[in-house]
């Protein structure tokens, strides 16, 4: 659970685990985020990110 | 940053026109460089970079993400650099900027600021403008990669103005100021003296003098003339350097209409008195004018003076000196030589003269100037103090945490300052129609005369006296004088009762508001909550809440806190923590020996798949008390809840009918679990509930609103509502007495106390209607006095306005501006 680094599950940015304040439990694991528009969009529907894998940034724009 | 949350102000203008006086070369304009905050990947360089893209005039952009660099090359006949910052901004970024305050002791006027703001905001590398005449300053937000202070500096004296001091920040600069405040009333009282009884003596002489004792016409016109030019000699100068200046800078402010209008009736008299025109003398116009207008300029200074010192008195509750402990001896020292870590004595009687903590004593300080609550506090070792505030029994030893200008009272001073010194958007435009205005009223002056002499056949020296009447009352003193007058007394009558109103855009939008949301947790409740009850389920109470508080003890949330004391009360020992993972909005999950521990919310439970059935029936009946359910998840099983519950704020009650009795919809914003927060507001008598909202749900809610149409407030505790405060179209920030400088919010209440709330709105809403009194009362003054000065009563009735009685009109109407701001604001800002 404390690895260094971790993987956006929405957009599959890099993200410090320590840092971001973006995260959610799902099925027992933390999963971590860049934003609160990969956190919104990965609560949406988190078994298609888990399956399929990061898709990109939801939306046109981050920030 | 500026004031305000830094819209771009003037500096939509720059860039349209470069003008011939700036020294900045070309070349830092065709490349400029700049520091981007808040990039935090790659892929925010590339999304910068494309917005800079879209600006016009931006030929090439480029960001690194690694020095956190942005290089822009422009077209200078373009782009300005308000619209790239705009640009960085709207992506989701910032600029840094810094701030640059310049003291200029002549700028007099609002059309001053104008050409002030206008011609700076068009030097390279200059963000933002604002100038203010009332405060005397300039303040710039500017780029320092590639403007210095010094070639603003060079700018502003290149435009004959003087600067007098430049700061890099705010703070310091109040004595200055008060000096510089003071100086202009004395000097301005010098030459009312000097120059307002020979004005009345002469207006004596002209209406009574001649009939009464049959003076002879031309020695009553040489008196005329021998007072008039000592009046526009001593008296005048200052209108006409005024008027240079705007004449030099291309503009025509209300200098320039007292020049004109002075000018003219001084000319027109001297004419009539050689013989070479057919007209009476009006010399005493242009001394009454001149008197006149400096009456109105002093008694507008000195009110502002004092204003400014009612918040000044705040700062004067700090004793200038304090007793320092040194090896076990105390010795009085100047405040300004204590340093913090220092240890302080005070004594019974005395206020406390720095920010810092108990070390040794005991005692009881009344601390109502910041926190409202009228019964002295306890103080022991550990307790913390506030300067300022008065020790009504024993003895404190204290050690200094913060002195001068860190302390929250001088925090609290230098807020209000600065919002005093901002500008409600009215009234920017107000100073904009004032600038196009001047214009006007001369065009008006030039029609009528033109009207007059050749259309309707009047002799030259009549038609000159219906120009010079039109000039002479048009001067928009009162125009200018209307909205600063009404901020500064009501910011100040506010700060007095603990409502710091740090952004005075807010001002409007505040009188305008239509609900009021309140977070619930730290703002309608006390804020510590307590665990009332423990449901253990297959394994001993104490041992659930030593797990529970093991995993809490890290985290800095109130209910985290309440579980660790429910766990020490119960003489639970918590066990060693491996490690510790928050999640907001949720809960925490931590590895306590081996194990895993969840402690939070139902969306942790779900998250971790546990079923929580076996505690629905009690988490429903202790939710229907208003208690929060805290679940205990073990190795992915539910251990049991823990209900916490928090005490409502005193006159949350009160404070929730008094909106709603001003007509404000009252709403209740919480994380917590939808049948809790209904109880609570059951409790508090709100029926509008916002519940299960997550942290960054929170400002979206609030956008809902907003789009819905509602204009609204939110009341949070300002550290962990920053972003719904700052989405809120007012945030109102329950201050803790501490840092309130840092804390987000439009409006910081200082006393932690709900009722700052009702203050506040009544403020704003007094604040706003004292403008729009004031406005309509200067705008009443000019529609109906400027179409008679222009002799639209003249040709039917024979009433022609008098060049000197259109003076004393044009005087007076700033005056009862003045006055109505000095009787009403106490009345209509309660």
């Amino acid at each position: 659970m404390a690895s260094h680094e971790a993987v956006d599950p929405v957009c599959g940015m890099k993200v410090d685990p320590q840092k971001t304040p973006y995260r959610t439990v799902y099925r027992g694991r933390i999963y971590y985020f860049c934003s609160p528009m990969c956190k919104k969009e990965f609560e949406k529907n988190p078994d298609y990110y888990l399956e399929h894998g990061p898709q990109g940034m939801p939306g046109h724009n981050h920030g | 940053m500026l004031p305000g949350r830094g819209g771009p102000g003037t500096a939509g203008t720059a860039g349209r026109k470069k003008s011939m006086r700036i020294t900045v070369d070309e070349q830092r304009q065709a490349a400029m460089k700049l520091r981007v905050l808040g990039m935090h990947c790659a892929n925010c360089a590339v999304t910068i970079e494309k917005a800079l893209r879209r600006v016009r005039g931006v030929k090439r952009a480029s960001v690194n993400f690694a020095t956190g660099e942005a290089v822009v090359e422009l077209d200078p006949s373009a782009a300005s650099l308000g619209e790239i910052v705009r640009a960085v901004r709207d992506a989701g970024y910032d600029v840094y900027r810094e701030e640059a305050v310049l003291i200029v002791e002549n700028l007099s006027t609002p059309s001053d600021e104008l050409t002030v703001e206008n011609r700076l905001s068009r030097i390279p590398g200059v963000v933002e403008a604002r100038a203010l005449h009332a405060a005397k300053k300039v303040i710039v937000a500017y780029n320092p990669l590639a403007v210095t202070v010094d070639e603003i500096r060079e700018q502003l004296e290149s435009m004959g103005y003087r600067v007098a001091r430049v700061a890099a920040e705010e703070t310091g600069l109040e004595d200055i100021e008060q000096r510089i405040a003071e100086r202009e009333v004395a000097e301005l009282k010098r030459l009312v003296l000097l120059t307002l009884p020979p004005s009345i003596a002469l207006g004596l002489l002209m209406y009574l003098g001649r009939p009464l004792l049959g003076l002879p016409k031309h020695v009553v016109d040489l008196a005329g003339l021998l007072v008039a030019t000592f009046v526009l000699a001593v008296g005048g100068r200052r209108f006409f350097a005024g008027a240079a200046r705007s004449l030099r800078n291309l503009s025509a402010g209300m200098d320039t209409l007292v020049v004109l209008g002075s000018g003219a009736a001084y000319v027109l008299s001297i004419a009539a008195m050689l013989g070479l025109l057919e007209s009476e003398t009006y010399f005493e116009a242009p001394a009454f004018i001149v008197s006149f207008i400096l009456l109105g300029r002093l008694i507008e200074a000195k009110m502002k003076l004092r204003t400014g010192e009612a918040v000044r008195k705040l700062l004067e509750l700090q004793p200038p000196v304090a007793r320092l402990v040194r090896n076990g001896t105390e010795e009085g020292v100047p405040l300004s030589r204590v340093r913090v870590g220092d240890l302080v004595a005070v004594k019974l009687g005395e206020r406390i003269p720095v920010d810092g903590v108990v070390e040794e004593g005991h005692g009881y300080v009344d601390e109502s100037m910041v926190t409202g609550e009228p019964v002295p506090v306890e103080k022991k070792p550990g307790s913390p103090v506030i300067a300022g505030t008065l020790l009504t029994t024993g003895y404190l030893r204290v050690r200094v945490t913060r002195v001068g200008r860190d302390t929250v009272l001088a925090q609290i001073v230098k807020l209000v300052r600065q919002a005093q010194a901002g500008k409600p958007p009215i009234q920017r435009l107000v100073d904009r129609v004032a600038g196009v205005f001047a214009w006007l009223v001369m065009g008006i002056a030039v029609a009528t005369f033109t009207y007059w002499y050749l259309v309707e056949g009047l002799p030259l020296g009549k038609a000159l006296v219906f120009l010079a009447s039109v000039l002479l009352i048009a001067c928009p003193c009162a125009l200018g004088l209307a909205s600063p007058l009404a901020v500064v007394a009501g910011l100040g009558h506010a700060a007095r009762r603990g409502v710091v109103i740090r952004n005075v855009e807010c001002v409007e939008k505040a009188a305008k508001l239509t609900m009021v949301v309140f977070d619930k947790t730290g703002t309608l409740t006390v804020g510590r909550p307590e665990v009332v009850e423990v449901k253990a389920y297959g394994l001993p109470e104490d041992q659930l809440l030593a797990l529970a508080a093991a995993a809490e003890k890290r985290s800095e949330h109130p209910i985290a806190r309440s579980i660790v004391e429910a766990a020490s009360r119960a003489g639970a020992e918590p066990p060693e923590l491996e490690s510790f993972t928050p999640i907001p909005g949720q809960g925490v999950v931590a590895v306590v020996s081996g194990r895993t521990v969840a402690v939070g919310n139902e969306k942790l439970m779900k998250g971790f798949e546990v079923d929580t059935s076996r505690a629905e029936k009690d988490a429903e009946r202790l939710r229907e008390l208003g208690a929060t359910i805290v679940y205990v998840a073990v190795d992915g099983q539910l251990a049991g809840i823990l209900a916490v519950a928090d005490k409502p704020r005193p006159h949350a009650r009160e404070v929730i009918e008094t909106l709603r009795r001003m007509g404000l919809r009252v709403a209740m914003l919480t994380g917590d679990n939808r049948t809790t927060a209904h109880a609570v507001a059951r409790q508090l008598g709100i029926d509008h509930v916002i519940a299960e909202a997550s942290p960054e749900d929170k400002a979206d809610e609030i956008r809902r609103l907003q789009r819905s149409g509602e204009v609204v407030a939110m009341v949070g505790d300002g550290v962990n509502d920053a972003a719904s405060l700052a989405q809120a179209d007012v945030g109102i920030a329950m201050g803790r007495g501490t840092d309130i400088a840092k804390e987000a919010g439009d409006i910081v209440l200082v006393r932690d106390d709900l009722r700052g709330v009702i203050t506040a709105i009544r403020a704003a809403r007094g604040i706003y209607r004292l403008i729009k009194l004031n406005l309509l009362w200067a705008f009443l003054y000019n529609a109906t006095l400027i179409p008679i000065a222009a002799g639209a009563l003249y040709s039917s009735h024979g009433v022609m306005l008098r060049p000197e009685a259109a003076a004393a009109a044009m005087a007076l109407s700033s005056i009862s501006v003045t006055l109505n701001t000095l009787i009403l604001s106490k009345r209509i800002i309660r």
